[in-house]
């Protein structure tokens, strides 16, 4: 082992492999500690990558040159696009996985990967530098700003090596204190089976950090053996298969199908019995957990007119025996879910081959990062994941991947890559954790992207690709496949805007939804749709249908990129403008907005802070300038 | 609040009520290109090739109202407060005169000022430096400068509640459509087809409702407007000096002296109102015509006097009661248009006993001398009740809206209606719903810019207490 990086990470989740992946792939000297190398990419939660929001989110990590949509294109049995009724704009890829493969593609990749070493090992502490005051450079404002004192120098093992490294990046998923509980039975562990990373929370702690806690949970896996399937309604993906990656040309392997089955009154009443069990009523369990993902004992009690919830059966591989009971997740007791789970219908034989359990973890609040996913505290060390007080693969994956990026910046020198909420949704997750630090596990949502017309999984490379390539992220071979598939795009554009059908344009054709692209092309022989490939007229399709409100949806984000360019220099002295409200001084100080409009969507943040803001921004660029 | 800082800006910057002078500004890139739209310089040049720190004498042109006298003073970067061009617009101090300069100015396509806005671009520009800058964040918290009335926030209020259940059904309605998009693999159906045309169709009532009923509050911010009518030497300039007790009338004995509208204000008990005196409707005659005549007059004192009758919200009607009042007053009454009627007896005085059947305690007419000042107090007292009690101005469910407001409203109505206009062209909801959420985001963003936002967390949660989601 080599004992000396440019970069570590810490943690082999699907953030800490997306980070790794990325920061070797951009050159940098790289390791990966982990507990345990056969774990890295394994899914805690269900077998599943993509939906909505999350499916677009890994077509943006894709298109940056990241690796999660290449492996759930290997691993993926059962692929889905979401919302197909509805129009382009929210169809989002889902994939059911194959567990086992999924994550031996993640480490088969990993380990191809150049300049990458994988570590086996427990990160028991940070090491860090007190401050020589290297300056760093603040590329917004062009000045050398030296306030930073504390900087990431190496990370301390549990056999007591050290590594040395000049960034890191930490994703330590639910390991961080990790305690799982299952009825009233309390374990410390990050997974079943896997131990907790303990130690490294006091490590934080001594370095300033505050730390809180969240929950989630997942719930009960049952053998397949044991299922009567008879009774279940068989649910099958999609024919064909639509792959994730801009490079996947098809998806070849076979394809399997997911079941529903329901839970009923019976089922209902075993939980309310129990309920002084949970531990999420007992008052074992005091964090938040996520609502959009609610255990079965908080959706009966909730809704208690609902007289039967959905229960997916989804299998977690080819060849795997376990199937996951997506829609139950619980932390019941053992013997509470043996019986819930054997009043449903179909499941009546079931057997459990492991128990849902609810868990408890540390995160950092998000108050305590910028937009580059670095610390405040710490400088050059980057956090990814549900430290960040995000849930979800792909959430988690997308902050590693721009952790990676922002850490390699960092060591070049180079400008360091914020994305905007107008370039796509990665942006909207980390300038919504970074400016209202979450309450509950946070997850990716369409609606939560205000310029959702253009943020849609067909363009996601023409959204992100040439920045993939500016950071030396995306190699010659994406690179040109992207550059043929935009120049086929101008010009067939261009073809529908010079090509008339009784007086109108195709292109102004386009613009009703009715019209199909494929159909008017079979009324002029001129027009070969041959020569084109699917992707390159869907694109022009749909940007065509949606001309009129991309066109709107522009002039918004014109008023909403003026006032992200407002930058507000870092260190900008708060305590200062005694005209702000405390509350208002307090928060920008805080957060430490990047520009005036991260400051105006500070939570309970008035448009008159924003204005009293400004006035003192123009000041000190009139003093500056001046 | 002041995201941009290139377009150019609109406002009356005089206080309301009763004044000699109105003030309009103009702050921006367009300023003068604007102001053209309104402005004819005596001399026929164009504000836009104007130099800065130039008086200019001319006339305001406005489509309904002909032409009235006005000076502009242009002002060009940086030698302005904004250090941006701007141009001031002197005109009449008449609320509605003013109200409709500033519409076409809207309309041309300058943006309502928000207030405090041309103080902003002032600091934004290093116009000010910050020592003079002490007042102006407390100014910009207070949502107040001279530009918005002290009146407003209480107008405000009422529209503030409207405003607030409309924007609200659309984010509940909203909340629902982002359901259907993101939850879309749970088996609930969060909206039908049917709750989305049913709330949009009350909403676009509602909001239709709002922008056809209101009043400008550049109308219902000024005073009420009583005029004076009669036969010429029935003594209305007297009692107009005697009401408003001021030396504004010329008062002769020769007939017709009065030329113009004279104008001034009134304190009565239940509030002020603003006295209006005008020549040229002495007679049932000129009175018809200047109610029904569509014609554009070719008298500037004739104009005023007939936008004067239109504008006033209540009528006195004096008579000189030596002068067979009955039949005047008849003959005066078919004349008037649909408005609050009030017959003044006046030079009572002149008369032995007050020779009309008239009971003094009718609410239609009333026995006074101008001259001695008998019978002052009751007028006032009966012009009050009958004005601020009867709820002819202030009625309760009146809202007013500025032209800001006015602007809002409309563009959220132009986003509903193009919300109705995708359901009536889809079969099923699902086929554009991604883009009635775009319409209907936009007219609760709208709406919020009167109320307070609406964000993704407000609409998510509003999801998640409803429904059980969680697939």
């Amino acid at each position: 082992m080599n004992n000396d990086y440019d970069i570590i990470v810490i943690g082999g989740g699907h953030a800490g492999a997306e980070a790794a992946w990325a920061a070797a792939r951009m050159g940098c000297r790289t390791a990966l500690v982990t507990m345990q190398i056969e774990a890295i990419g394994r899914m805690s939660c269900n077998p599943a990558i993509g939906g909505l929001g999350k499916g677009q989110m890994v077509r943006e990590i894709d298109a940056l040159g990241g690796l999660m949509a290449l492996a759930t294109d290997e691993g993926g049995i059962q692929f889905r696009m979401l919302n197909r009724s509805k129009g382009p704009a929210v169809w989002a890829p889902r994939a059911q996985a194959d567990r086992a493969l999924y994550a031996a593609t993640v480490q088969r990749m990993l380990r191809e990967t150049d300049h990458l070493d994988l570590i086996e090992a427990t990160a028991e502490e940070l090491l860090v530098e007190e401050s020589t005051a290297l300056p760093t450079r603040n590329a917004s404002e062009g000045q050398e700003l030296t306030e930073r004192k504390t900087r990431i120098v190496g990370v301390r093992l549990h056999d007591g090596r050290v590594i040395c490294c000049r960034a890191a990046i930490l994703t330590t998923g639910t390991f961080l204190r990790g305690l799982m509980h299952c009825g009233e039975e309390k374990i410390v562990g990050g997974r079943i089976g896997e131990p907790a990373a303990v130690n490294l929370s006091a490590s934080l702690d001594k370095l300033g950090f505050t730390l809180a806690r969240l929950k989630t949970g997942t719930p009960p896996r049952v053998h397949r053996d044991s299922v009567d399937f008879t009774h279940l309604q068989p649910q099958a993906g999609d024919n064909p298969p639509v792959p994730f990656s801009f490079m996947t040309p098809r998806i070849t392997q076979r394809q399997v199908e997911c079941w529903i089955a329901h839970t009923n009154e019976h089922t209902h009443d075993i939980i309310r019995g129990n309920l002084a069990r949970a531990p999420m009523y007992s008052g074992q369990i005091k964090s938040r957990g996520p609502r959009y993902c609610p255990s079965i004992e908080d959706k009966v009690v909730r809704f208690a007119d609902k007289q039967s919830h959905q229960v997916f059966l989804e299998p977690e591989g080819y060849d795997d025996s376990w199937m996951y009971c997506n829609g139950i997740p619980t932390s019941l007791p053992r013997d509470v879910q043996d019986a819930l789970v054997h009043s449903i219908p179909g499941l009546e034989k079931a057997e459990i081959v492991q128990y849902g359990y609810a868990i408890e973890y540390d995160w950092v609040p998000t108050d305590q990062i910028s937009s580059t996913l670095e610390s405040k505290p710490v400088a050059g060390l980057y956090l990814a994941g549900q430290i960040n007080g995000t849930s979800g693969y792909e959430e988690a994956a997308a902050q590693g991947l721009l952790a990676a990026i922002n850490a390699v910046a960092r060591l070049k020198g180079t400008e360091p890559v914020v994305l905007g909420r107008d370039q796509s949704y990665i942006g909207v997750m980390i300038d919504d954790i970074v400016t209202r630090p979450p309450d509950e596990p946070y997850r990716m949502f369409t609606s939560r992207a205000e310029y959702r017309l253009h943020l849609r999984s067909d363009n996601a490379d023409a959204r992100l690709t040439p920045i993939g390539r500016r950071v030396g992220l995306v190699d010659d071979q994406r690179w040109g496949q992207f550059q043929q598939k935009q120049a086929a795009i101008a010009e067939l554009r261009a073809l529908l805007r010079e090509t008339h059908l009784e007086g109108r344009s195709l292109q102004e054709w386009l613009r009703r939804p009715e019209v199909r692209l494929r159909d008017l092309a079979s009324q002029i022989p001129a027009l070969n749709m041959a020569l084109y490939a699917t992707a390159v007229s869907d694109a022009v399709e749909i940007d065509a249908r949606y001309a009129g409100y991309l066109e709107r949806e522009q002039r918004v984000i014109q008023r909403y990129r003026q006032m992200e360019t407002k930058l507000i220099p870092a260190g900008f002295d708060y305590a200062a403008m005694p005209e702000l409200r405390r509350e208002a001084r307090e928060k920008f100080a805080r957060v430490q907005p990047r520009s005036v409009g991260q400051a105006a969507r500070i939570s309970g943040i008035s448009p008159a802070d924003i204005a009293t803001l400004s006035i003192y921004l123009a000041r000190h660029h009139r003093e500056s300038a001046g | 609040m002041f995201d941009r800082l290139d377009d150019t800006i609109v406002a009356i910057s005089t206080p309301p009520g009763v004044s000699v002078r109105g003030m309009l500004r103009l702050s921006g890139p367009e300023a003068t290109a604007l102001a053209d739209k309104v402005f004819r310089a005596d001399d026929e040049q164009l504000l836009l090739a104007c130099p800065g720190g130039r008086r200019i004498f001319g006339e305001a042109h406005i489509a309904e109202a002909g032409s009235v006298p006005a000076e502009a003073y242009v002002f060009r970067a940086p030698a302005s407060y904004t250090r941006q061009d701007v141009v001031e617009l002197y005109l009449p101090g008449c609320p509605s005169l003013l109200a409709m300069v500033l519409d076409h100015l809207h309309t041309g396509g300058a943006r309502p000022a928000e207030p405090g806005e041309f103080t902003a671009r002032a600091f934004f520009s290093g116009a000010m430096d910050l020592t003079r800058a002490e007042g102006v964040a407390a100014l910009i918290h207070a949502h107040n400068d001279s530009q918005l009335r002290a009146s407003e926030a209480l107008l405000h209020g009422h529209l503030s509640q409207r405003t607030t259940a409309m924007r609200d059904r659309l984010a509940d309605l909203l909340a629902l459509l982002e359901a259907e998009i993101d939850f879309t693999e749970e088996p609930i159906e969060f909206v039908s087809r049917e709750q989305v045309s049913e709330t949009l169709a009350g909403v676009a009532a509602e909001l239709n409702t709002l922008i056809e009923r209101a009043p400008s509050a550049e109308r219902l911010a000024y005073l009420p407007e009583v005029i004076l009518i009669g036969r010429a030497n029935a003594g209305k300039s007297t009692l107009f000096n005697r009401l408003t007790g001021m030396d504004r009338a010329i008062c002769s004995a020769t007939e017709g002296t009065t030329r113009d509208v004279l104008h001034g204000p009134v304190m009565l008990p239940g509030g002020e109102i603003r006295l209006m005196d005008c020549a040229g409707l002495s007679s049932p005659q000129a009175l018809r015509q200047a109610a029904q005549s569509t014609n554009t007059p070719t008298d500037l004192a004739e104009a005023a006097a007939r936008q004067a009758l239109r504008s006033a919200d209540m009528i006195l009607l004096v008579v000189d009661a030596g002068d067979a009042p009955r039949c005047v007053l008849d003959d005066f009454m078919e004349a008037l248009p649909a408005r609050p009627i009030l017959s003044v007896m006046n030079k009572t005085d002149t008369l032995d006993s007050c020779g009309i059947p008239v009971d003094a305690t009718d609410e239609q007419a009333i026995c006074v001398s101008a001259l001695t000042g008998k019978g002052m107090e009751d007028l006032k007292k009966l012009i009050s009740r009958r004005l601020f009690h009867e709820g002819h101005v202030h009625g309760t469910d009146v809202i007013a809206l500025s032209v800001r407001q006015r602007a809002a409203l409309n563009e959220a109505a132009e986003s509903i209606s193009r919300a109705n206009h995708i359901m009536n062209n889809t079969v099923t909801l699902d086929a554009n719903i991604e883009l009635l959420a775009m319409e209907i985001h936009q007219a609760t963003d709208t709406l919020s810019m009167l109320t307070g936002k609406v964000t993704t967390e407000d609409l998510l949660a509003r999801v998640f207490a409803g429904f059980c989601i969680g697939k």
